[in-house]
């Protein structure tokens, strides 16, 4: 029987098959696959492959200078993800929202890789690569042809007391006119103007687990004041009711919003305030006696100096109602109470005259003295340099106009930008010495850009007002760009251009295996070990070089605290010079205007104040302010019940 | 994804959180953390708190007094891990949304997620976010993703599913060692290790002797919108009582509510 | 000079290009039935293809560029598209329920209207698929359902019924088209037609039951939304209540949309296209169900008030505490748009509802769109996190251009077949 296969056969066969293959899974899996190999390929990257490993640093982008636990892929192993480091008794295993991104920012798009000429152009800035010799030639040109001005040449050091910044000094001592520059510590300002009350009898730092009270003037107590270690300490006293917040600003700031009590003052007005409280203290009777004793001027001088800030004209001035005013400080006389100034609500420090007048209100409520958490601390133990250091300033202690040339090193501008423009000559040039294009280099006309953080082996200081000395290891964790210049490399290479060369500056390693010698030497503290998170004897560290390698290895040197009383001299309430008693007077009646307006919505304080100023922001972090609604609004930021009612 | 193997014996866990509403700062670093983690990429530049993706997102909430009165806290939302009628699940049409039995954690599979949007209609915790752009990484993540948690594209559906990577990890440490079961502290999700004032308490919630068990029950603790009966595994706790009556709800909304949209 | 060159380029083109058109355009047209010049049509139809041609561009976009086009978001990730989807399916209910009046109860009179009724039924669940595939983020992976379906999931009983139903109306659309004059010359067409004309009360039953079922469980969607308070409807069975008031809905509505569509297609074309009976007979039975889904509603919403929101911990008032969706809404969408056009529809011979027989048609129809716009945007705008807020949603123009595709798809398409084929078998008749 022959079958003939008629062309309708070959139709039929052809249409059945067609739909028996659409109907099975083959044509649409294929589909599927194939839609989302295109967009993979275009828009998700591999990720690293191979061993996981861990290692420790730490976050060198504000002095807060945070532990970090990084997860690392691959080889080289590289950072992929971060933590804090649990049981770390300066940091408290806590991190900033930045610090969980740190690692981003080291390839951020603003990121400089080698040195470069910075264009200011219509609708933003622009970084143009330029060889090291002709910016080293361009600023030493600079240096020459500013050797009119009263300094020549500065370096602003925007975390000062690291081996670099004295290895700097160093190296800057070989040019002729060369200083350095250390700007006011925006936490710590106030247990400065503390301690210069007290003809600098010693350092202090706080101790929170003491105060029952703490009058804050725009300190970031819940957002991370020193270290944001310090939130947790914070919190679990408010919450257990041991410890009475009482935020004094202007701004509705995350610490305001969780103060026990806040009190909305005008923007400028804290000098006003701390005096109305003083005065309440001393017309009230509410002066302990053994505090009479000690202050030399408490009758007659500084009654009458503080008569003017009475309820109802620090009412009118600041906005707080006289009455709770009276009732606060009544309570604050009652127990142990501390008074923190920190930044102004523009996001600058607050001024020499309000930190006296916090200050002062410090010294009337009994401070320092061991119940309100005011201690001594020791200074971190640093080796005795070899040879001739450049002289070191504070920025407020430079004339204005001044500055000739001026080498900016750091990339938190923690300082306003207002403050530092007002030192510089008319025709001054600035260096930039920031990883990135943003913060300082915004301002600069050159980029020598350093290493970015866990680009290089750096160190961790002890963090504002932290109630012992403390010192970390910041080993690197990521390779630094071929052309990222460290900022005592540069100087060197300034010094030869200038005709005085200096001894080559010292590499990291000796550099910090030094300090680490200083502090065996001292004897004192206690060394963290991570993973354990335990506390060795220093004793039991295995001298200088064993130290360094716990410290290397995520560890931490701790001091011991100041056991004994320290003893404390008479002090005088006012200010010795008539001019600064007066401008104290001047700011406290008349406030003082906000800086912080000009300087640009960049200093908004915002997260962790103070902590990550104007370094870029890594990509991740939109998150918290564009796509949730954590970050309040610029406008609500702005804005209290006081300037609504004004507005 | 969500197929962990067991080691042989183990038994079922039920991990959950305790989150202390008192020990949250806002500060976010949880949802940092996370985002980090998870590979979840920043927002295009046009995306709002509306259109991005976040696992975790923490809640602004305030006692609707006036200023300077105004008592504000925090509410951190991830994923609430339903236990009983998991709204998610039973509607997605093509099983993208599993639980793993062995943990209670409620996964998603966005390899198969057709990108309906049905599930996040029935989530009343809003805590899954679609992918509306393609997923761009900054040159910065391109090296610093993690190699455990595949990147997804657009149009599909994620969600937090309590970094179930660090729990098959935990599970590969346990068999490698011979154990049966991963050791009770082995597996924390991002968010718990990130937070800097320890507000999250995690573990296993079916066991009596964990932290996390005995907080659970401890006073001042509720869920989010209990009576919908879905037995989250995220437990909320205040010691204040303005806090816990306004996230639950027992307080009557103020009506001046900011109208968004 | 010019104008003698216009002159003849004009000529020219109506020699070449419109005498030949208007010839097989006459060609094309039913037997004995009048069409409006074709100049005239193409002048009617013209803003409809640039309306295409926009949603097509908006369609595009969304497809291209992802969703990110539209204004949905992470809370509102349904929008004007579903709840289109929803309205459009339900008016496209007049297909099923007429079938199921004409072959399963034999209402011989609605064999008036059941071409024009399947016709729009088509266009309306083909649009309405097309939206989807618009409407999910990864449209090639829509075969995943079938793959691996999820039974317990509503949107899995929808994509069966739908794709199913699509593919039973195309079959019922197909005979329309081979009845057409020309395609009718061509033998083996006319034997397909003549077959599936055999099997189309079956495929009427099953398209009855798929579509009753589909509408089911396009309400059944908001009903099991256990954990949405607003949405949430206790099971009858095995269905959420909303289930059985979407069918309810829907069969009450379709009637009367027919109703609505025949009447435009007659003052459009001038024409009187069916019996007297017909379009009262409809809306008898729309007025009837109507009463039924008013009463089932009311009882449904008592006992939501009363029992099921304040079991899952909502006080029910609270839902209407928004400005936007206050009390009104829902006493609106029951008395004005429910019992108001039920009782002028019931009455179809009185004198007084022939003359609001229209209107209250359209009352009816809008009814079913406020309730569809209740179910799915302000179940969505409402917060059920105490901390959370009230929301808003406006669409995209994206979004809105891709709606005006479906709508300017759905009057071509109608257009087209009321032109070239016979939908309207009593026309003819009617009109000699």
């Amino acid at each position: 029987m022959g079958q003939r296969f008629t062309r309708r056969d070959v139709l039929f066969a052809a249409t059945g098959s067609a739909a028996g293959i659409a109907l099975s899974p083959l044509p649409w899996k294929l589909l599927g696959d194939s839609a989302i190999w295109t967009q993979r390929s275009r828009f998700a990257p591999e990720a690293l492959r191979g061993d996981v490993t861990t290692r420790f640093s730490a976050c060198t982008l504000c002095p807060a200078g945070c532990a970090l636990r990084a997860r690392c892929v691959g080889t080289p192993a590289l950072p992929v993800s971060m933590t804090g480091v649990k049981g770390n008794p300066v940091t408290h295993g806590a991190l900033c929202p930045t610090g969980f991104a740190v690692h981003h920012l080291a390839r951020h798009p603003l990121r400089l890789k080698g040195p470069a000429r910075i264009d200011l152009r219509k609708g933003g800035v622009e970084a143009v690569s330029a060889k090291a010799d002709d910016v080293v030639a361009a600023v030493a040109a600079a240096v020459r042809s500013s050797k009119g001005a009263a300094v020549p040449l500065a370096l602003l050091d925007l975390r000062p007391g690291r081996m670099a910044s004295l290895e700097c000094r160093r190296v800057l001592a070989g040019i002729p006119g060369a200083i350095q520059v250390v700007p006011a510590s925006r936490d710590a300002s106030t247990l400065d103007a503390i301690r210069a009350q007290l003809d600098g009898a010693a350092a202090f730092g706080v101790d929170l687990e003491k105060p029952s009270t703490i009058v804050s003037f725009g300190a970031p107590l819940r957002e991370g004041w020193g270290t944001p270690g310090t939130v947790p300490v914070l919190l679990t006293r408010q919450n257990a009711g041991t410890l009475r917040l009482v935020q004094l600003e202007a701004r509705r700031s995350p610490t305001a919003e969780g103060a026990d009590l806040w009190l909305p003052i005008r923007p400028g007005t804290e000098a006003a305030v701390a005096l109305g409280l003083a005065h309440l203290l001393v017309t009230e009777g509410l002066v302990a006696p053994e505090v009479a004793k000690r202050a030399r001027d408490l009758d007659a001088s500084f009654r009458s100096f503080v008569a003017p800030f009475e309820p109802g004209a620090v009412e009118r001035i600041s906005g707080i109602p006289a009455a709770t005013l009276r009732s606060l400080a009544r309570a604050l006389a009652n127990e142990p109470t501390l008074a923190i100034g920190s930044g102004a609500p523009g996001g600058e420090p607050l001024g020499i005259e309000e930190e006296r007048a916090i200050a002062i209100l410090n010294l009337l409520l009994g401070n320092p003295g061991p119940r309100s958490g005011l201690v001594a601390r020791r200074e971190l133990p640093a080796p005795v340099p070899d040879g001739a250091l450049a002289p070191q300033l504070s920025l407020a202690g430079i004339a204005d106009g001044s500055v000739g040339v001026l080498l900016i090193d750091g990339a938190a501008e923690t300082v306003p930008w207002a403050l530092v423009a007002a030192k510089l000559t008319p025709a001054s040039v600035v260096v930039s010495l920031s990883p990135w294009l943003a913060g300082p280099a915004l301002h600069a006309a050159w980029a020598v850009p350093a290493p970015a953080p866990l680009e290089s082996l750096d160190e961790v200081l002890t963090p504002a007002g932290a109630p012992v000395a403390s010192w970390a290891l910041a080993p690197p964790l990521l390779p630094v760009p071929e052309k990222a210049m460290a900022p005592a490399a540069f100087l060197e290479s300034l010094a030869a251009a200038l005709g005085s060369p200096s001894a080559a500056p010292e590499l990291p390693e000796p550099l910090l295996k030094r300090r680490a010698a200083a502090i065996v030497a001292a004897g004192r503290g206690k060394v963290f070990v991570p993973g354990s998170s335990s506390l060795l004897p220093l004793a039991d560290a295995g001298g200088a070089d064993g130290l360094y390698q716990k410290l290397s290895a995520g560890g931490a040197w701790i001091d011991e605290p100041v056991s004994a009383p320290v003893p404390l001299p008479l002090f005088d309430l006012l200010p010795p010079a008539p001019q600064a008693t007066a401008s104290l007077a001047s700011v406290a009646v008349l406030g003082r205007p906000a800086r912080g307006a000009q300087a640009g919505p960049n200093l908004e304080p915002e997260g962790y104040v103070g902590s990550t100023g104007t370094a870029p922001e890594p990509a991740i972090l939109g998150k918290l302010g564009r796509e949730s609604l954590l970050r309040t609004s610029t406008a609500a930021r702005r804005s209290t019940p006081v300037t609504i009612r004004e507005a | 994804m969500h197929t962990a193997k067991k080691p042989t014996d183990g038994k079922n866990h039920r991990y959950g959180m305790v989150i202390d509403l008192d020990r949250c700062t806002g500060c976010g670093a949880c949802m940092v953390a996370c985002a980090v983690e998870n590979n979840v990429p920043p927002g295009d530049p046009a995306a709002n708190e509306r259109t991005g993706i976040s696992w975790l997102r923490v809640y602004r909430m305030n006692d609707g007094k006036p200023l300077p009165e105004t008592r504000t806290a925090f509410v951190p939302v991830p994923c609430q891990q339903c236990g009983v009628s998991t709204p998610c699940l039973s509607v997605c049409p093509q099983n993208a949304v599993d639980i793993d039995q062995s943990s209670g954690i409620v996964g998603q599979i966005p390899v198969r997620c057709l990108g309906c949007r049905y599930c996040m209609a029935a989530c009343p915790y809003h805590t899954r976010s679609f992918n509306w752009w393609d997923p761009v990484y900054p040159a910065e993540m391109r090296e610093s993703l993690n190699p455990d948690v595949s990147t997804r594209t657009r149009g599909v559906v994620e969600k937090c599913n309590f970094c179930f990577h660090r729990l098959q990890q935990a599970r590969a440490k346990a068999a490698a060692a011979g154990g049966k079961d991963e050791a009770p502290g082995e597996y924390v999700p991002a968010c718990v290790e990130a937070c800097p004032t320890s507000a999250f308490l995690f573990g296993d919630l079916d066991d009596p002797a964990s932290d996390v068990a005995k907080a659970a029950k401890g006073e001042g603790t509720f869920r989010l919108l209990e009576k919908l009966g879905t037995d989250p595994k995220v437990i909320y706790r205040s010691a204040k009582p303005w806090v816990r009556q306004t996230a639950e709800g027992a307080l009557p909304r103020n009506g001046k509510e900011e109208h968004r949209g | 000079m010019d104008s003698i060159a216009e002159t003849r380029v004009g000529a020219m083109l109506e020699a070449r290009v419109m005498e030949p058109l208007v010839t097989a355009d006459g060609k094309l047209m039913g037997r004995g039935v009048r069409r409006a010049p074709l100049p005239k049509f193409l002048l009617g139809i013209a803003p409809w293809v640039v309306l295409l041609g926009f949603g097509l561009y908006g369609a595009f976009l969304c497809l291209y560029r992802g969703l990110n086009q539209t204004n949905m978001d992470n809370r509102f990730a349904f929008g004007l598209w579903i709840y289109l989807d929803l309205t459009v399916i339900a008016f496209g209910a007049g297909a099923f329920f007429t079938g199921f009046l004409l072959y399963v109860l034999k209402k011989k009179e609605l064999k008036a209207v059941i071409n024009s009724a399947v016709v729009i039924g088509f266009v309306c669940y083909s649009g309405a698929v097309g939206i989807l595939m618009i409407d999910v983020g990864q449209p090639l992976r829509a075969w995943f359902t079938f793959w691996h379906p999820n039974v317990h999931s509503m949107l899995t009983e929808v994509t069966f019924c739908i794709t199913c139903y699509l593919t039973i109306l195309a079959i019922e659309y197909v005979p329309l088209i081979l009845k057409n004059r020309q395609l009718r010359k061509i033998p083996s067409l006319l034997v397909f037609e003549h077959e599936l004309h055999k099997v189309m009360v079956v495929l009427a039953a099953l398209g009855t039951f798929l579509s009753f079922f589909h509408q089911g469980s396009l309400g059944g969607l908001y009903g099991v939304m256990s954990a949405r308070p607003f949405a949430f409807r206790e099971a009858i069975g095995i269905w959420p209540s909303t289930f059985f008031l979407f069918i309810l809905s829907a069969a009450a509505i379709g009637p009367s949309f027919i109703l609505l569509t025949t009447k435009l297609a007659e003052k459009l074309s001038g024409k009187k296209l069916v019996r007297d009976e017909v379009p009262a007979l409809l809306a008898k039975i729309s007025g009837n169900i109507l009463i039924v889904y008013v009463l089932a509603k009311a009882i449904d919403t008592l006992y939501w008030i009363n029992f099921t929101s304040p079991g899952t911990g909502a006080e029910p008032m609270s839902f209407y505490s928004h400005k936007a969706f206050g009390p009104w809404v829902l006493t609106a969408e029951i008395v004005l748009f429910g019992l108001v056009p039920a009782l002028l529809l019931r009455d179809g011979g009185k004198h007084l509802s022939l003359k609001w027989r229209v209107p209250a048609a359209l009352l009816a129809c809008a009814g079913v769109a406020v309730n569809r716009y209740v179910m799915t945007i302000q179940t969505q705008a409402l917060p059920t996190l105490p901390f959370d807020q009230f929301l808003s949603y406006a669409p995209s123009w994206q979004e809105t251009a891709s709606f005006l595709l479906v709508l300017a798809y759905g009057v071509l398409v109608y257009a087209l077949s009321f032109r070239y084929l016979n939908i309207f078998p009593e026309e003819r008749e009617l009109n000699s």
